[in-house]
C-alpha cells in the first residue's frame, strides 16, 4: 500500500463539498460548526461525507442482527399438501436439498442465503468499529471488504424470490399450496436492513481515520467534519 | 480551507460558487434509531409468541419407530394437530423407541396420567379397515385424553389404537371366561343380536387360570346390563350334542366369521339393579349355560350308583318323568371302604321351582324343595341312569318312583350342608344287560367246536358206511350164489343121474326131499329175488342149503359107493343117513 496516498488532499479538507443531489461542486461557508450549508443550485442539503452515516449504520446493523435470529428459526415457507402441513427453515431447506443429492443447490442456497447475510453483519460490524477506533490498519483491505459485501449483498434475496414465486405459482387449494411464512418476512428485513447498513455507511469515513491515524505528525486533520 | 488550492486551479477553485448557508437545525433525536427498537419489538414478539405456542414437551415410548418421522410425524387429537414429533431416538436399553414431541400450546391439559397414545396405521380390526389416510399421509400418533387429575409427561404408546375413547358414552364391564375363543379386541357385543358394544380389551389373569376381557355397551345400552346379566360367547356356529340330541346356533354372520359376545337376562331371574362399571361377569361358553340356574336357585343332590358311568358328562340333565329339573354337576368314583364296593357318587343339582312344581305344591307356604324330596324318596323315588340317546350313548339321570321296594334308610344327612342323597335303581338299561350277558353267557357255554368236531366225525363215518354200502359184494353175492346154484346144479345132476340109476329104488321120501329141495330153491329164489333186507335171512338160508346140498353130496357119494346103503343102511350109522 502505497503510505503516500494517505495524505493526499481531500475535497474535505478543500472546504468543498458536492452536492448529492444534482452533482454541484460547491465551497462551504467558512463558519464552522454545526453550521449546514445547501446547493446553490438545487437547494439540497450539502454533506461533506454522509450524514450520521455511523450512528445510521449502526442502527441499520443492530436492526438487522436483531431479525437475523427469528429469520433463521421461523419457517419461511408453508407447503400444505394432501398429505399434510410441512414447514420449512432456511436451514431445513438447505438440509433437505443436501439430504436430496442437490449439493450443488445446497451449497448456493447456503452460502447465499445464510453465509452472505452473516458476512454481511459481521464485515459491517467489523468497519464500524474500525471507523470508530479511527484504526489505520490496512484501510484499503477494509475498502475492498465493504465493495464485496455490497455487491454480494443483493443475491441474499435468492431464498425470498423463490418463496415468492412459489407462493404465487403453487396454489392447487387442498392438493398442495405454498404459503410464505413469519420468517420470510424477517429474512427480507435482515437483507434489506444489512443493504441499508452498507449504503449509510460512508467508506470515505475509513480512509478519514487512516489519514488521521499518521496524523499525530500532523495536526491539520478536519476532524469535526469527519461526523 | 485555505491551505493548499492546487496552483494551476486557482481560477476553477475561485469559479466555485459558495454554498448556501443555512440557519442552524436543532438537531433532534435521530429517527433512524426507530429501526432497531422495531426490530427489536418485533423479534420480541415473534419471540414471544413462539414461546407461548410452544406447549410442553413429551416423551412417548413406542415399540417401534415405523412410519415416525422427527419434524414431520404429527400428533393428532380428533384430527387436529396438537403437536409434533421432534426426535425420535432408542430407549437407553435399546428396548423401545422413545418420541420426543413437542405439543401446541393448549395442550397441557390434554396430557393427563392416563391419556393414551398410539400410532395411527392402515388396520383391519374387528370387522374395520381403519387409518386408510394414513396410506398417503404416512403415519400420525392418534391420541386419547384421559379424565384423570395429575399430569404427566412421559408416556407409554399403545400397540393399537384404543378400540373406545375415553369421551365415548357407554360403561365398560369385565368378563371372566375359560378361554378366549375366537373373540378379539374389538369383537362385537350383542344384546338380541343388536350390535350394542365391543371388547375393548382382553388379557390373561396374573394366574394363567382364565382370561378376562373387558367389554364396552354404548350408551343406551348399558342400563340392559343387572347383575342377572349372563354373558355368553355367541362365537361361530355353536353345535352341540347332548342327552337332548342334536343343536345348531349362531348368532349374525359377522359373529360367525370375527366371534362376538352376547348377553341376556334370564326371564325367571328377579329384576336387579343396573351394574356398576368394571362388574364382573362370568362368560359362559353358550346360551344354554349362560341361562342356567344360579346356585340360589338350585339344591344338591347325591346319588350314588354302582353302574358305568360312561356316558354320563357334566351338565347332563337330571329329568323327571320326562320333564329336566336339574343338572349333573360331577360324577367321580371312589371306593366305599364300609361296603367294601366301588361307587360313583354323583353330584346333581335340582332346580327349585321345578321341583316344587313338579313334586309339591307351590306358593309361598309350600315346604321347601328339600322337604317335598325328602319325602318323595320316602314314598319310593329313585334316581336311575337311563341312555338319552342311542347312537352316541349319552346318558342322564332320571327320577322315577319305583313300586315294591323297602324303604330305604336314609343316612342321617350331616347338618344342612351336606346334599340329600337319593337312593339308586339299577337302570333299565342295566337289567337288560344283565339279562343278555346271561343268555350270552349260556350260549357261550354250548361247546361248539367240540360239537362240530363230533358232527364231522359223524359225517364221517356216515360216509364211510355209505362207501362201505356202494362196496357192498352184490355181483359178488350173485356170483358165489350162482356158484352154489351151479355146484348145486351140479348136485343135482348127480342126483338126477343117480335118481335115473335108481330110479325106482328110491324112496318116495327122496322124491319128497328133492320137491322139498325144489320149494327151498324156489323160496330161495324167491328170497334171491327179494329187498337187500332179506339178504342176510337168504344168507344164512343159503348157507343151510349149502349143508344141505352137501349132506346130499354125501348121501349120494354115499350112494355111489354103496348103492346098497339105501337098503341096508350103512355100515356104521348108514341107516341113520338113509333115513334122514
Amino acid at each position: 500500500m502505497n503510505r503516500s496516498l494517505l495524505s493526499v488532499p481531500t475535497a474535505a479538507a478543500a472546504g468543498l463539498a458536492r452536492c448529492h443531489a444534482c452533482g454541484l461542486l460547491s465551497r462551504l461557508p467558512a463558519a464552522a460548526g454545526d453550521a449546514q450549508a445547501a446547493c446553490p443550485r438545487c437547494g439540497a442539503v450539502l454533506h461533506l461525507r454522509r450524514p450520521a452515516s455511523v450512528a445510521r449504520t449502526w442502527a441499520y446493523l443492530s436492526a438487522a442482527a436483531v431479525l437475523y435470529v427469528p429469520a433463521n428459526v421461523l419457517p419461511v415457507m408453508r407447503s400444505g399438501s394432501l398429505f399434510g402441513v410441512q414447514e420449512d427453515t432456511i436451514l431445513s431447506g438447505v438440509v433437505f436439498l443436501w439430504q436430496d443429492g442437490s449439493w450443488f443447490l445446497a451449497a448456493l442456497v447456503f452460502i447465499a442465503s445464510i453465509v452472505v447475510p452473516l458476512a454481511k453483519l459481521l464485515v459491517l460490524f467489523f468497519l464500524l468499529l474500525g471507523v470508530q477506533w479511527r484504526s489505520a490498519w490496512r484501510p484499503q483491505w477494509r475498502t475492498r471488504l465493504y465493495r464485496t459485501i455490497e455487491y454480494l449483498g443483493r443475491w441474499s434475496m435468492l431464498d425470498i424470490y423463490v418463496v415468492t414465486l412459489l407462493a404465487a405459482l403453487v396454489q392447487v387449494q387442498s392438493l398442495a399450496a405454498i404459503q410464505a411464512g413469519p420468517g420470510a418476512v424477517a429474512f427480507g428485513a435482515v437483507v434489506v436492513l444489512t443493504m441499508l447498513a452498507s449504503q449509510s455507511f460512508d467508506p470515505r469515513l475509513i480512509w478519514d481515520a487512516a489519514a488521521a491515524a499518521p496524523a499525530t505528525a500532523r495536526p491539520p486533520a478536519p476532524t469535526e467534519a469527519v461526523r | 480551507m485555505n491551505d493548499t488550492p492546487p496552483s494551476g486551479s486557482a481560477d476553477a477553485a475561485d469559479a466555485i460558487p459558495e454554498a448556501v448557508a443555512l440557519p442552524r437545525r436543532r438537531r433532534n433525536l435521530q429517527l433512524v434509531w426507530l429501526v432497531p427498537v422495531l426490530a427489536v419489538l418485533i423479534a420480541l414478539v415473534l419471540g414471544v409468541r413462539a414461546w407461548i405456542d410452544s406447549g410442553p414437551v413429551i416423551t412417548i415410548r413406542f415399540p417401534s419407530a415405523e412410519g415416525l418421522e422427527p419434524g414431520k410425524t404429527r400428533i393428532r387429537y380428533k384430527s387436529v394437530d396438537i403437536g409434533t414429533v421432534k426426535a425420535v431416538r432408542l430407549s437407553a436399553d435399546r428396548n423401545a423407541v422413545v418420541v420426543v414431541a413437542e405439543m401446541a400450546n393448549g395442550a397441557q391439559n390434554m396430557l393427563r396420567e392416563d391419556t393414551r397414545f398410539w400410532v395411527v396405521r392402515p388396520r383391519f380390526a374387528g370387522g374395520e379397515l381403519t387409518g386408510l389416510s394414513t396410506l398417503l399421509s404416512g403415519a400420525y400418533i392418534g391420541v386419547d385424553v384421559g379424565k384423570s387429575e395429575n399430569a404427566r409427561r412421559d408416556f407409554t404408546g399403545l400397540d393399537a389404537p384404543p378400540s373406545i375413547t375415553t369421551d365415548e358414552p357407554g360403561r365398560e364391564f369385565v368378563l371372566r371366561s375359560a378361554d378366549l375363543g375366537s373373540i378379539d379386541v374389538g369383537s362385537p357385543v350383542y344384546y338380541r343380536r343388536i350390535n350394542v358394544g365391543k371388547v375393548t380389551a382382553i388379557g390373561l389373569d396374573a394366574d394363567g387360570r382364565g382370561v378376562n376381557l373387558r367389554v364396552f355397551l354404548h350408551t343406551p345400552y348399558e342400563g340392559l346390563v343387572t347383575r342377572n346379566t349372563r354373558f355368553w360367547h355367541a362365537s361361530g356356529v355353536d353345535l352341540s350334542l347332548d342327552g337332548g340330541g342334536i343343536k345348531l346356533q349362531t348368532q349374525s354372520l359377522v359373529s360367525v366369521l370375527l366371534g362376538g359376545i352376547a348377553f341376556g337376562t334370564p326371564e325367571a331371574a328377579a329384576p336387579a339393579a343396573a351394574a356398576a362399571a368394571d362388574h364382573v361377569f362370568t362368560l359362559f361358553t353358550d346360551e344354554a349355560r349362560a341361562m342356567k340356574r344360579s346356585a340360589g336357585e338350585v339344591m344338591p343332590l347325591l346319588a350314588h350308583f354302582k353302574e358305568s358311568m360312561r356316558g354320563l358328562t357334566p351338565g347332563a340333565p337330571v329329568d323327571f318323568r320326562g320333564v329336566v329339573v336339574g343338572e349333573v354337576k360331577s360324577v367321580e368314583i371312589n371306593f366305599d371302604t364300609e361296603a367294601r364296593e366301588i361307587r360313583a357318587p354323583v353330584q346333581m343339582v335340582l332346580y327349585r321351582d321345578l321341583i316344587r312344581a313338579s313334586v309339591g305344591g307351590s306358593g309361598p307356604d309350600a315346604a321347601s324343595a328339600e322337604d317335598l324330596l325328602q319325602r318323595a324318596i320316602a314314598r319310593g323315588l329313585r334316581a336311575q341312569l337311563r341312555i338319552g340317546n342311542l347312537i352316541t350313548g349319552q346318558r342322564h339321570v332320571a327320577l322315577e318312583f319305583a313300586r315294591g321296594l323297602p324303604v330305604p334308610k336314609l343316612p342321617a344327612s350331616e347338618g344342612a350342608a351336606a346334599p340329600l342323597e337319593i337312593p339308586t335303581l339299577p337302570g333299565g338299561l342295566e337289567d337288560l344287560q344283565a339279562t343278555l350277558t346271561h343268555i350270552a353267557k349260556t350260549i357261550e357255554r354250548v361247546p361248539f367246536d367240540e360239537l362240530a368236531i363230533d358232527m364231522r366225525a359223524a359225517l364221517k363215518s356216515l360216509r364211510a358206511l355209505l362207501d362201505k354200502a356202494g362196496q357192498l359184494p352184490l355181483a359178488d353175492l350173485t356170483a358165489e350164489l350162482r356158484a352154489t346154484l351151479a355146484s348145486l346144479d351140479v348136485a343135482l345132476r348127480r342126483a338126477d343121474l343117480v335118481l335115473r340109476q335108481f330110479d325106482e329104488t328110491l324112496a318116495p321120501g327122496l322124491g319128497a326131499a328133492i320137491s322139498e329141495t325144489r320149494q327151498t330153491m324156489k323160496a330161495a329164489n324167491e328170497l334171491l329175488t327179494s329187498d337187500a333186507p332179506a339178504q342176510q335171512d337168504l344168507r344164512n338160508a343159503l348157507q343151510e342149503l349149502g349143508r344141505a346140498a352137501q349132506s346130499m353130496r354125501e348121501l349120494t357119494d354115499l350112494l355111489q359107493r354103496r348103492p346098497d346103503a339105501l337098503l341096508r343102511g350103512r355100515p356104521a350109522d348108514g341107516g341113520t343117513e338113509g333115513k334122514r
